[in-house]
């Protein structure tokens, strides 16, 4: 079953990365999909490494979250082919992975994914302005905080929307999970939890070590804090978005540059419809419309626009707060998708990413089901 | 408020409800005018987008109506749009369109009475509920 493993170097982030280098030292997996520090930039970009010196600027710790890299593990996976890749991703992306190879968007079998309990994410603005010139330093001393004040530290102010309402920041698919270790700064906990891990880790002669012991409790206590969070952020959405009316003052700084359609995870579309000629209306109707209702904003289907997207992907979304990250005039998307998602789950009786082998809601249907939805 | 007369639009299936409504006419059995009949080849094509547009440009209730399970000419579209339904039920009552705005209903093709009478019912709650969007200038 799970074997744990130690590795100590002078930081967190080292230890880190000489885990990377040995698994790719192993031949096990022919390349790395990891958050990469850039040259010259210190921007963390996901970043496909093949040869084993280069994971020295891997940085998967760094509440830099510019993208959900499932889209990225989907142009990797989409064909089936021999080359084996491992992808170090965050729970909300492994989720996103779950979902898209669901929807026949990505593939399981030739991919090893390796996670970490997440230490929450900062929107690209926060980051950008103050956090990303500190470098690698900052990764290894905001991870030191986080974990000494179990998710209550200073930084808390900062994290995303997203990832202070988050529904699970552990790690639930994953075949390696690699995490910094509570009582020393300087080494990480590698533990095996899929069949698959424990092959690679046999390779990489890692050192064995005992499993954490307060891990349990310190778990527990994160989800009940998030689990306030959310309660508390739900209500004040709903309050805020409680008609069509407010809706449409909700989405009232919407310049549908659809922004936050291409960085949602599980919108997978080729082919978005909202950009096909169905919306290519003809100029005498929106006179027509204006002339109708007295005034008709423009640019229009707006509220449209967002409320199909609460239908298509309302059952898959997992909460990883890209829409919100992308957003140029700030609308605090990710609050109110994941309240639609949460009761749109809950009334399938579905958790999106939570197992393969469950089915997507409406890929699937009995005859005797749902017998309250119909009738008067 | 007292003239409020809803504003229905109906989404029907090809081979049962609008059958069903064609058989009302010609029997000379009446119901409100207040609906508006679409007719579709089966409700498992009733996209939602379809029912979104019908809310958003003043719709004050949507009704999608065809087979009874079994019956469906199709096999199943009309399991399929059950699904897509209870679907709406989760996520539109988040923006105070209830239920009771949104049916999903299965009228058979010899059911012309009870077509009549459904669209008697739905007419009554919807203009007890009144209508769903006032403010004309609301962002769509």
């Amino acid at each position: 079953m799970n074997s744990y493993h130690a590795i100590g170097r002078n930081s967190y982030l080292d230890a880190a990365r000489s885990f990377f280098k040995s698994l790719l030292e192993t031949g096990e997996v022919q390349s790395l999909l990891v958050p990469l520090r850039q040259d010259r930039t210190n921007d963390i970009m996901p970043t496909l490494v093949s040869d084993p010196e280069d994971t020295d600027k891997a940085d998967p710790f760094s509440p830099s979250f510019p993208l959900n890299s499932a889209k990225l593990v989907s142009r990797l996976t989409r064909k089936k082919n021999r080359k084996r890749v491992a992808v170090f991703l965050r729970p909300c992306e492994i989720r996103a992975v779950v979902e898209l190879v669901k929807l026949k968007q990505a593939d399981m079998e030739n991919l090893v994914i390796i996670s970490s309990d997440c230490f929450s994410a900062f929107p690209n603005s926060v980051f950008n302005t103050g956090f990303r010139e500190k470098g690698e330093e900052f990764t290894n001393e905001y991870i030191s905080a986080r974990m000494s004040a179990s998710f209550t530290d200073d930084y808390n102010g900062s994290i995303s929307e997203a990832c202070r309402i988050c529904t699970d920041p552990f790690p639930g698919i994953a075949d390696i999970v690699i995490n910094p270790d509570h009582s020393d700064a300087k080494q990480v906990t590698v533990e095996s939890k899929s069949d698959a891990g424990g092959h690679i880790l046999a390779q990489m002669g890692l050192d064995e070590a005992e499993p954490p012991k307060d891990g349990k409790e310190k778990r527990k206590k994160v989800m009940e804090e998030l689990g306030r969070n959310r309660e508390e952020t739900f209500q004040s959405i709903q309050e805020q978005t409680a008609d069509l009316e407010k809706l449409g003052v909700f989405f009232s700084s919407c310049v549908n540059c659809y922004n936050c359609r291409v960085a949602c995870p599980v919108c997978y579309c080729r082919e978005c419809v909202f950009n096909t000629d169905v919306f290519d209306h003809e100029p005498l109707q929106y006179i027509n419309r204006s002339q109708t209702r007295g005034s008709l904003r423009m640019p229009s289907d707006t509220m449209f626009f967002h409320l199909t997207r609460m239908i298509h992907i309302g059952l898959s979304c997992v909460g990883c707060g890209q829409c919100a990250n992308a957003c140029p005039n700030d609308i605090p998307l990710s609050g109110l998708f994941m309240s639609v998602a949460d009761k749109a789950q809950k009334g399938f009786d579905y958790t999106s990413g939570g197992s393969i082998e469950e089915n997507h809601p409406l890929s699937c249907f009995f005859e005797d089901e749902l017998n309250d939805v119909t009738g008067i | 408020m007292e003239n409020f007369e809803p504003r229905i639009i109906a989404f029907v299936c090809n081979w049962c409800t609008y059958t069903a409504a064609d058989l009302a006419g010609t029997s000379r059995k009446k119901y409100p005018a207040n609906v508006r009949l679409i007719r579709v080849m089966c409700t498992g094509m009733v996209d939602p987008k379809y029912i979104l547009k019908a809310f958003l440009e003043g719709a004050d209730a949507v009704l999608v109506s065809g087979c009874h399970p079994g019956d469906c000419h199709y096999i199943n579209g009309n399991f399929k749009a059950r699904r897509r339904m209870k679907l709406l039920h989760e996520i539109l009552p988040n923006f105070s369109i209830p239920k009771e705005r949104l049916r999903l209903t299965w009228i058979g093709a010899s059911d012309g009475i009870m077509f009549a009478d459904t669209i008697d019912t739905m007419v009554d709650q919807v203009r007890k509920l009144g209508p769903l969007n006032e403010d004309k200038r609301m962002v769509i």
